[in-house]
């Protein structure tokens, strides 16, 4: 049997597609960019070959005999830009080393986040177009999929784009591990009740779609949105998370999308405020010298005057100065509330947020895309998961 | 008096000889890294400068007649020929963990030992911990009273920074968990609580090597026959202690960070009050104390050729309980493998 090459298998997706074609019998060669990420694959008869998606000769290497290639790495290392210019130019290697090496199919896992955190429509199909939106993980996947068209239009690449949504379950650190880590301390809320629209893919669910994808003749040159069938709300996602801990970790807070941007906005002030007084007080000469009579204090502040005086330039004494005062006056992105549950991310509060429906449609009409496992299944394996990974 | 350092050449540079010997060489006056061998002659060069070590060379073999031990830090399957030749080249030698990958090579690399009188260390660090030291003379000097059973996990998401993928092929790396973080955990219980008696094994393994894995272990030593059980993993976090319970008291030691040793009256259950340990003139211990505790060992096996206190003889009983474990392994149940349909 001919083989099939996985990027990024040392992630989650990654990490069960790779140990579902093993179960099927598929030999798999894996690209690996960091060794010590590797001990869940260790597990089965895989090739490990070295190298970064980056580097388009190691793609090749990992080619090597394979057939159909699942292209599922993405770079969380740099800043946004970074994942951005690495998830484009990655995926352009691993489209070009494939379409020379003639496989016969790639399937090029994207993302439902091409739309944004929250697309206005309340259903989105395939057939909705995608601009960039200012989201450096969205647009780097748009621009991947850009590339993966247009190979598959210039070369007749078989390629098959597969957008997943909330993908959950075993070993997903975005969506279950952080779920059940934000309930345990205390720090999860229901934005709007938990109103808003969870559009949950169990993870086997979506390496069904992979599977599909990699072998449907109609598949080729389509993109198609992966999800549950069953949409469910943020409210059900996240309880079903809090009972796999236990009952007691129920109810969870509340608060409105805008009541969490008022007390953003009160957090922050509350910040500047302590800043502008500390501040204030060691520019009191009177204070400054109080405090310079305690002996530790005095010997400590000394040593620092002498060591900056004598090692630091001036130059860079002046720019060290402008850096402490920058980095402690500039406020982070997440400031927590004085008081009550720390506030979730702005971006996370507008995945909460939203109702927006992704149509399945498509993949069930031309892959025959049917999902074997329902939400309260997919649940049931996901609490048996936390309990054995302890979390 | 100046000491004169014993000159010591390391052989294979991952992560174990840059994160632990390294580092452990640099904070002594007994023990100097003179040269660093290693097939990829750019990782040595790269250590060499970051240590500032004069001799990097291709070729282990070249250390022979250069320096005064050799530290064997190769992948797992290399470590008994490596150790032989270079014993037999009448240089003393420190075989990082496991000492050999069965028992067999381990029996015939100790017997080498031996006949050419070369010392012959272990690198099972952890017997260098001022917390196992202190469970050992607990233990030894029956304070807990008659020991009902034990208890030990250690485990955490992998993150030791490998430097090449040898760890994770079965056939240069003897084996997953097990024999890596199982080679010092086995250990200290079987230096502490005694020899093999009975075991149950499982592990995660699919047809590569195992991340996680589980047993129970029966043991007899001079405390009596007594049953516990080992769970350890590199997919997970568990709670990386030992406990040991007796009829009086019952004792926790740390397995990282500080290594705390806690003894409490076994009647107060699991939560009572707990008294930190303070023993051998350190209140707390860390896993770089132990790695120069280790190297001190070895120059001074050097200088005296006199057997070390962790001699490979003194390892052959974990070897051959990690061997027996994989000889008869049963599988884990892992609770997310359920079957995915393939397409027709």
């Amino acid at each position: 049997m001919a083989g099939a090459l996985v990027t990024g298998a040392t992630g989650f997706i990654g990490g069960r597609l790779t140990e579902v074609l093993v179960a099927l019998g598929v030999p798999v060669r894996a690209l690996v960019r960091t060794w010590s990420a590797a001990a869940r694959i260790s597990r089965l008869p895989v090739t490990m070959l070295p190298g970064d998606v980056l580097d388009l000769d190691a793609v090749r290497r990992a080619m090597a005999g394979c057939d159909v290639v699942y292209h599922c790495a993405v770079d969380w290392r740099g800043g946004g830009r970074q994942n951005r210019l690495s998830s484009a130019r990655g995926t352009r290697n691993v489209l070009q080393a494939a379409a020379d090496a003639g496989v016969s199919r790639v399937v090029f896992l994207s993302t439902v986040g091409v739309f944004g955190r929250s697309p206005a429509k309340p259903l989105v199909t395939e057939d909705e177009p995608t601009p960039h939106t200012g989201d450096d993980y969205g647009d780097g996947k748009i621009d991947a999929e850009r590339a993966a068209l247009d190979v598959h239009r210039t070369r007749g690449l078989p390629v098959v784009i597969l957008r997943p949504t909330i993908v959950y379950g075993p070993f997903s650190r975005s969506w279950t591990v952080s779920t059940v880590a934000a309930i345990r301390e205390g720090r999860m809320v229901l934005v709007d009740g938990g109103a808003g629209v969870c559009n949950a893919l169990y993870v086997d669910n979506l390496i069904e779609a992979m599977l599909l994808a990699a072998r449907h003749p109609q598949a080729s040159g389509q993109v198609f949105h992966i999800s549950d069938p069953e949409v469910v709300t943020w409210k059900t996602f996240i309880e079903a998370h809090a009972r796999a801990l236990g009952e007691g970790y129920l109810p969870l807070p509340e608060m409105t999308a805008a009541e969490i941007e008022r007390r953003r906005g009160e957090a922050r002030q509350a910040r500047r405020s302590t800043i502008k007084e500390s501040l204030r007080i060691l520019r009191d000469r009177q204070m400054r010298q109080a405090l310079m009579r305690i002996p530790a204090v005095g010997r400590v502040g000394e040593l620092a005057r002498w060591a900056a005086r004598t090692v630091v330039p001036p130059g860079m004494q002046r720019r060290l100065r402008e850096y402490v005062v920058s980095a402690t006056l500039a406020a982070p992105e997440e400031p927590s509330a004085p008081a009550g549950p720390a506030l979730p991310s702005r971006s996370l509060v507008q995945i909460y947020a939203s109702r927006t429906v992704f149509s399945v449609e498509k993949a069930r009409r031309v892959l025959g895309y049917a999902p074997g496992v329902d939400f309260q299944e997919g649940m049931r394996r996901t609490a048996e998961w936390v309990r054995w990974a302890r979390l | 008096m100046a000491i004169t350092p014993v000159r010591i050449g390391i052989v294979g540079c991952g992560a174990v000889t840059s994160v632990c010997h390294l580092p452990a060489a640099r904070a002594l006056r007994e023990a100097a890294v003179v040269a660093l061998a290693d097939t990829n002659l750019e990782r040595a060069a790269f250590l060499a400068r970051r240590f500032g070590i004069a001799t990097v060379t291709e070729d282990y073999r070249r250390l022979i007649g250069a320096v005064d031990g050799v530290i064997v830090a190769l992948p797992h399957a290399l470590h008994a020929p490596v150790a032989t030749e270079l014993l037999r080249a009448g240089i003393p030698v420190l075989v990082e963990k496991p000492l050999a990958t069965t028992t067999e090579e381990a029996l015939q690399l100790v017997a080498v030992a031996r006949e050419t009188g070369m010392p012959l260390q272990a690198g099972y660090m952890f017997r260098y911990s001022r917390a196992a030291r202190l469970v050992k003379r607990i233990l030894d000097e029956g304070w807990l009273g008659p020991i009902q059973g034990f208890s030990l996990e250690s485990g955490g998401i992998y993150s030791w920074p490998i430097a090449s993928g040898f760890f994770w092929q079965k056939a240069q790396a003897g084996g997953g968990v097990l024999i890596d973080t199982g080679s010092h955990m086995l250990d200290l219980l079987l230096w502490w609580l005694g020899d093999v008696v009975d075991l149950e094994y499982r592990d995660d393994n699919l047809g590569g090597v195992e991340a996680d894995c589980w047993m129970t272990l029966v043991l007899r030593g001079p405390a009596g026959v007594v049953r516990g059980e080992v769970t350890m993993s590199r997919l997970r976090r568990l709670r990386s202690a030992a406990r040991i319970v007796g009829s009086a008291f019952t004792l926790e030691c740390g397995l990282s960070g500080r290594y705390p040793v806690r003894v409490w009256p076994t009647a107060w259950g699991g939560n009572g009050v707990t008294f930190a340990s303070e023993y051998e003139g350190g209140a707390t211990d860390s896993f770089e104390r132990m790695f120069v505790e280790q190297m001190r060992e070895f120059a001074r096996a050097i200088r005296e050729r006199t057997p070390p206190a962790v001699a490979g003889e003194s390892v052959l009983g974990v070897i051959a309980l990690i061997e027996r474990c994989y000889r008869e392994r049963r599988p884990l149940e892992q609770p997310w493998l359920y079957p995915v349909k393939g397409p027709s």
